[in-house]
């Protein structure tokens, strides 16, 4: 079995090597267009995009952080030291 | 308005928003609740100190970050223990991002349903045995959302550094999250 799925073409290649930025929006339209219609064809290539996308939620999932209230406080009492330094 | 943003009355209200944001990234940084307090409360100090340098109408976000990140170089990176997976931005094996992307395609649909499943707690161990130049880049792209070019700034490298860090980070990241699946039988043993 080929492991791509299919052969890869020179578009997979050059679609997978740019994957990333399209995924991040980090391409003009031109060539925003050309990966989106490469993927939206091609199965393989679209199912590394969707990993990218799942990693994407996880990630943004389970980093999720509230940070602690006695820190917010301590931050807010230094910042009024600091000022009233600045104001006399 | 009639008050410059830059004014030290504004800092808090405009700063503190970031708060939950930042303390999240010092954790990633850190590995460690007590250093991420202690690294945010600083970096809160220094910008405090120098929020009359901050360019109005720039990013303040990504402006806190760069001294978050810089701070953290600064003090807390000696104390570090090393990561496991060491990492340095050589080019050459952004091959590694590609093992798994020829895997057959039942193997790839079961890929993203197990990673869908993982518990927080997994995502979080998986990112702390990243380098940290790599987990960062990683943290900032896909938690934050910040671009390549504000990535750049906020760790003090070209653009094509950053696009090399998420790449590999990205990759290294997908083959430990496959090894967690794995070890909880989310995904049959063997298939790399």
């Amino acid at each position: 079995m080929n492991e791509h799925g299919h052969e890869p073409t020179e578009e997979c290649v050059a679609a997978l090597e740019r994957l990333f930025e399209f995924f991040d929006n980090e391409l003009d339209t031109a060539d925003a267009d050309r990966i989106r219609e490469h993927i939206a064809d091609c199965e393989p290539c679209m199912d590394q995009f969707v990993i990218a996308d799942v990693m994407k939620r996880l990630i943004k999932r389970s980093c999720y952080e509230k940070a602690p209230t006695e820190l917010r406080l301590r931050i807010h009492a230094e910042l009024s030291v600091m000022r009233s330094k600045l104001q006399y | 308005m009639t008050v410059p943003t830059t004014d030290p009355d504004v800092f808090e209200d405009q700063a503190l928003v970031y708060l939950d944001q930042l303390y999240g990234a010092a954790l990633r940084m850190t590995r460690n609740p007590a250093d991420a307090e202690d690294l945010v409360q600083e970096t809160m100090m220094k910008a405090f100190s120098a929020f009359h340098q901050f360019a109005q109408g720039t990013n303040l976000k990504a402006w806190l970050y760069r001294i978050l990140t810089n701070t953290y170089i600064n003090t807390y990176r000696k104390k570090q223990r090393q990561p496991r997976i060491s990492g340095s931005d050589d080019l050459e094996d952004w091959q590694l991002a590609r093992a798994a992307e020829h895997a057959p395609a039942g193997l790839r649909s079961a890929e993203a349903e197990a990673l869908d499943l993982l518990p927080d707690t997994d995502v979080k161990a998986a990112l702390a045995e990243l380098s940290e130049d790599f987990r960062m880049a990683v943290y900032y792209a896909d938690v934050e959302g910040f671009s390549y070019k504000e990535i750049a700034e906020i760790m003090g490298t070209p653009i094509g550094t950053v696009m090399s860090r998420l790449h590999r980070g990205r990759g290294q990241l997908r083959e430990l999250l496959g090894d967690y699946a794995r070890e909880r039988g989310l995904l049959p043993e063997g298939d790399q």
